[in-house]
């Protein structure tokens, strides 16, 4: 114990002795450790975010697996002996997830829904009950749902709020959902939501056991996705070894042998787990590996700078072990060194985290919708100590080894040089610097490969215009309008106010801009008959969108053929509609022209009021900058009444406001809020932004990504320009001697930094050559988040290992001088 | 082919002005072998780096033949010293990293010198310096004496008109040194000039001519019987 606190106070002696070197080695560190624990913090938030179930940890996902990789679902019969064997589960409930969406009809109009068919223990399963009415009747197996309950319908909170008003006489309604009339017999909690993360509002039908469902026959009997929870004192673990055991009884039930060979193993899984995407786990795993590199680079770093000092201290430390201190405590000594400086970095550390993680927090809110706070959590700080550790052992490995391994007896002699040792140390350091530029050129080459994704996106032609244009989402309280036009009463004056600000040039409305990701509709055609425009006219799906005409003056796109809507469309005159020419394209055909659309019937404003495309618009990309144009149908919010079947799904739940503006949107929101809090106290409460911020982040994962690699590669490449810097003013300075005899014999200024830039090209070289093979082969990890570019684009490749070269030598440039300014008289003088 | 008139030198200290170098006047001339002598501390070492070229902030005249080093730049000094000066330390100073044909071959890479000749000229030295057959070892496995024949050898490579040595026999055994100095007189006798710093007397009586240092003064040269320095009067 008292050693030990000797050891501390020695390490503390030392680390105030050379400040400037231990404020080196810290900030190297805590850059490092920082990056890390940023990371750490973000994938702890994405991973475990909180789910809205009760004790949502014990939830869990049963998946059969075999011979094709994990099965979608399993037939009923499976999950009923799992349920009937398991002692691992409490309960297992099973759902036939909604891939596709459900229509919720309107008269003409629907509105897309997600409408799984659920067991009748699901809700009780998760720990929710209806706030409302009731839950679905269980049958007698417990699972199934009585056949009574087959077209009842329990609706989410969101969709009896913005599509019923909340109508608090909704129970017993008959609604229409796909066309088929279900009953609603609840609503559920306010923020439930099951499956969860889904974009759609959620309404449930009841999973009804059928007669196919008493076979296990690939095609005839429906599958479902089980979920369940695990008993108090079960782990995943456990309740996966268990339900492998049931599973091998439960395969050999299958008749088929191939259908068995697809189910003889099983995975439990945490339903948290389930929830990330493969593509954001990878990006969160490829980020984290960054941080990792990062991490190790900062390592190689400070024990290059600490290797550095061991030399200097030879001879202190041959000193020590002559006056009889063991190797083993002379190692100690270093590695006690190392635990302060690391703990102290990580203080430092955990501070750029928290910077970094609040810099990052737009992004995790609209990529992730994490909006919990984000200050490392207990399992970030535990992780870091954790790192901080190895960072002590690594770091002080090389020079504890170094100090032990040292001999003594020509240390304390003055006169003999150790030209070997000291040669064998300037390989070590080398190679560490060979290291830390390879490593940085692989982060360099990933993150530009990222920022050239992003400068790609950036350039992809839009077909409107984002600048100077404010987006405000709003939530229509259309509950306040029945029996009123929401057209006249609220949209009207809110535009006319709008538009009368100072420095507005244009407002408009729709339901939802252009790569917005807040509301969407989708348009179908029903056309009978097998003819191949039929065939065509049944697989289109087009963007709906409602809009009032000065929507063109806001977002200034072109019309391919035809008009947009003007002040002259109004309730009172012809019905239009304006599409787009991929509509066109999935609508007549590849090879049409655009203009044939025009006085062409398509959808009904009302009954009896039928509406005739009069504009095409030229593609846009409206729904993913990354994607091609889709299909698209624009209706003319104006010709809108009350008594249209398109009314309450276009004008009563979502509206987005858009602004073209030549003035600073920071005070236009704060007039914009007012302005709509004065026409409908609600409205206040919508979210605000720029169409500029719109597309960034609709560019999703890569931007994220490529913000992070940007301070990570950044981070590493001034590392690693320290560490060039660091080893080549070391080698100057032990080579003071040679380069005064050069001197002597002859050697001019040029001579002698040639001496010291061949030094660091070959560093350079060889890290390239490393780097570059890494970076061709990590690239690839990258192939799926790159938009325009190649992983292995050489001009990338050649552009980052030029700045590499550049920052290397420049790196070099001042120990180089200094070489070159050595005194030979001096230099010689000294042994 | 030397001419030094009044050179002065001196250093700044904590205590003010040191001076190391006083008024020395001293004429060399080709082919002459002089020997600079003196107690510890007295310039010697001071002396030989002005004449190396090796030292810049001395005051007073140089001339090289007819060539005047003092109003020369860095650079042109280095050239000067480069064409025509060979140096020999005490303590060798051969680079550990380099073999024994690389170390003598150092000087001649700072030279526009075809590789062809380079290689000749090496070959030659080795030859000359009976080193052939260690021309592949590097200096840690050679002798004392050895390494220093390497030093010389390296001095003397491109066949500089001077050669200068600051006891270049301190760190050898008489035997050793004895050696040396026949290799020097050899070359002085072959037309290369000597200036060699030594304490010893044996060494010395290799030379034709011996100068004394005291204190940065001259204070005698066997050259000028009669030359007596001021500062040898005051002090006397
Ligand atoms: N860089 C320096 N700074 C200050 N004083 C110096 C410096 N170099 C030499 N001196 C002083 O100059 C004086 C002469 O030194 P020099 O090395 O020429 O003596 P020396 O005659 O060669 O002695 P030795 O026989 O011991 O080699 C000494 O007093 C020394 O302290
Ligand atoms: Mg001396």
């Amino acid at each position: 114990m008292t050693r030990l606190a000797q050891h501390l106070r020695y390490a503390l002696r030392q680390i105030k002795k050379s400040l400037a070197f231990s404020a080196l080695v810290i900030g190297t560190l805590a850059l490092g450790l920082g990056a890390t624990a940023a990371m750490f913090t973000i994938v702890d938030r994405v991973m475990l975010r909180p789910l809205p179930y009760e004790k949502a940890d014990q939830l869990v996902t049963i998946h059969e697996t075999g011979r094709r990789g994990q099965l979608n679902g399993s037939p009923f019969l499976d999950i009923q002996q799992w349920i009937e064997r398991s002692h691992t589960l409490d309960e297992i409930a099973f759902y036939s997830p909604d891939n596709h969406g459900a229509f919720l009809n309107g008269k003409t109009a629907s509105i897309q829904v997600a409408a799984p068919g659920i067991s009748a223990n699901l809700f009780p399963t998760l720990g929710v009950q209806p706030v409302m009415g009731r839950d679905f009747s269980t049958s007698a197996n417990r699972m199934g749902v009585l056949p009574d309950d087959k077209n009842s319908i329990i609706l989410s909170d969101v969709v009896w709020r913005n599509i019923y008003g909340g109508d608090r006489n909704i129970l017993g309604r008959t609604i229409s959902l796909n066309g088929e009339p279900y009953v609603v017999i609840g609503v559920m909690p306010r923020g439930f939501t099951f499956p969860f993360g889904g974009a759609k509002p959620v309404v449930w039908r009841a999973a009804v056991l059928g007669k196919n469902d008493a076979v296990r026959k690939k095609h005839v009997s429906p599958w479902y996705a089980a979920i369940g929870r695990l008993k108090a004192n079960a782990t995943v673990a456990s309740a996966q070894t268990e339900l492998q055991g049931i599973q091998s009884e439960v395969a050999k039930l299958y008749t088929d042998p191939y259908e068995r060979e697809d189910v003889s193993t099983i995975q439990v899984q945490s339903y948290a787990d389930s929830l990330l995407g493969t593509d954001l786990k990878k990006l969160l795993a490829i980020l984290l590996g960054a941080a990792a590199l990062l991490w190790l680079i900062a390592c190689v770093n400070v024990t290059n700078l600490l290797l550095a000092r061991s030399t200097n201290r030879e001879r202190e430390v041959a000193l020590c072990a002559a006056l009889g201190a063991g190797r083993g405590r002379l190692a100690l000594q270093f590695f006690t060194e190392g635990l302060v400086l690391s703990a102290i970095a990580a203080f430092f550390g955990l501070a750029i985290a928290r910077i970094t993680v609040t810099f990052f927090s737009h992004a995790l809110v609209t990529r992730f919708n994490i909006h919990t706070d984000l200050t490392p959590n207990l399992s970030v700080v535990l992780a870091l100590s954790g790192l901080t550790l190895l960072t002590a052992v690594i770091s002080s490995l090389l020079p504890a080894t170094a100090a032990a391994r040292a001999s003594i007896q020509p240390l304390l002699n003055q006169q003999s040089s150790q030209a070997g040792t000291a040669k064998s140390k300037h390989r070590t350091r080398s190679l560490l610097v060979v290291t830390e530029i390879a490593l940085s050129l692989t982060l360099l080459v990933g993150c530009s490969l990222l920022l050239r994704t992003i400068y790609q996106l950036r350039h992809v032609p839009l077909g409107f215009r984002t600048d100077h244009v404010i987006v405000a989402n709003m939530t229509v309280p259309s509950y306040k309008f029945t029996g009123r036009d929401i057209q006249t009463e609220l949209y009207q004056p809110l535009l006319e106010r709008v538009q009368h600000l100072p420095g507005v040039k244009s407002a408009a409305l729709m339901t939802e801009v252009p790569l917005g990701k807040t509301f969407s509709m989708v348009f179908t055609l029903m056309p009978q008959g097998n003819t191949a425009a039929a065939v065509r006219q049944r697989n289109l799906s087009a963007q709906f969108r409602a809009v009032t005409p000065e929507m063109q003056q806001v977002f200034r796109f072109r019309m391919r053929a035809g008009r947009f809507f003007n002040e002259h469309d109004t309730a009172a005159s012809q019905a239009v509609v304006v599409v787009n020419s991929a509509f066109v394209k999935a609508f007549l055909g590849d090879d049409e022209d655009p203009a044939k659309i025009l006085g062409h019937q398509m959808l009904s404003y009302a009954k009896d009021r039928p509406a005739i495309v009069i504009g095409v618009l030229d593609d846009q990309h409206q729904v993913s900058v990354a994607e091609q144009s889709q299909p698209e149908i624009e209706i003319c919010i104006p010709q809108l009444t009350p008594t249209s079947s398109l009314y309450q799904s276009a004008e009563g739940i979502k509206m987005d406001i858009a602004v073209r503006a030549q003035r600073n949107p920071a005070t236009l929101i704060l007039e914009l809020r007012r302005v709509m809090q004065e026409v409908s106290p609600e409205l206040a409460a919508g979210n605000f932004s720029t169409m500029d911020q719109i597309v960034e982040d609709s560019y999703g994962s890569q931007q994220f990504a490529a913000r992070i690699l940007e301070v990570f590669a950044g981070c590493a490449l001034l590392l690693c320009i320290a560490g060039i810097y660091g080893l080549l003013s070391y080698l100057v300075a032990q080579r003071t001697k040679e380069l005064g005899v050069r001197i002597a014999l002859g050697a001019e200024r040029k001579n002698i930094m040639w001496l010291v830039f061949r030094q660091a090209a070959w560093m350079l070289l060889a890290g390239l050559g490393i780097g570059l093979t890494l970076a061709y082969f990590s690239s690839v990890l990258l192939r799926g988040f790159l938009f325009g570019v190649q992983p292995q684009d050489p001009w990338i490749m050649a552009s980052v290992s030029i700045l590499l070269i550049v920052s290397g030598l420049a790196a070099c440039a001042l120990p180089a001088r200094r070489a070159a300014k050595v005194d030979p008289m001096v230099a010689l003088r000294y042994e | 082919m030397i001419q030094l008139k009044n050179i002065e030198r001196s250093y700044k200290t904590a205590a003010g002005q040191s001076w190391v170098l006083r008024r020395i006047n001293l004429e060399i001339e080709q082919g002459e072998f002089i020997t600079i002598m003196g107690p510890s501390g007295a310039g010697k070492s001071s002396l030989l780096n002005v004449l190396a070229l090796l030292d810049d902030a001395w005051q007073g005249e140089y001339w090289f033949r007819e060539e005047a080093a003092h109003q020369m730049k860095r650079k042109q000094r280095g050239e000067l010293a480069k064409k025509n000066i060979g140096v020999v330390f005490q303590s060798y100073h051969l680079l550990d990293d380099l073999t024994v044909r690389e170390n003598i071959d150092l000087p001649l890479s700072y030279k526009d010198i075809p590789n062809k000749q380079r290689q000749g000229m090496v070959a030659d030295a080795l030859d000359r310096f009976q080193m052939v057959a260690k021309k592949d070892l590097f200096p840690s496995q050679l002798s004392g004496g050895q390494q220093q024949l390497v030093g010389i050898a390296r001095a003397v490579i491109h066949k500089p008109s001077l050669l200068l040595a600051d006891e270049p026999t301190g760190n050898l055994h008489s035997s050793q040194a004895k050696e040396i100095m026949e290799l020097f007189l050899e070359l002085n006798k072959q037309g290369t000039t000597i200036v060699q710093v030594t304490h010893s007397e044996a060494n010395a009586a290799y030379g034709s001519r011996t100068i004394q240092l005291r204190d940065g003064w001259m204070v005698s040269d066997t050259a000028h019987p009669e030359f007596v320095s001021g500062a040898a009067v005051v002090n006397q």
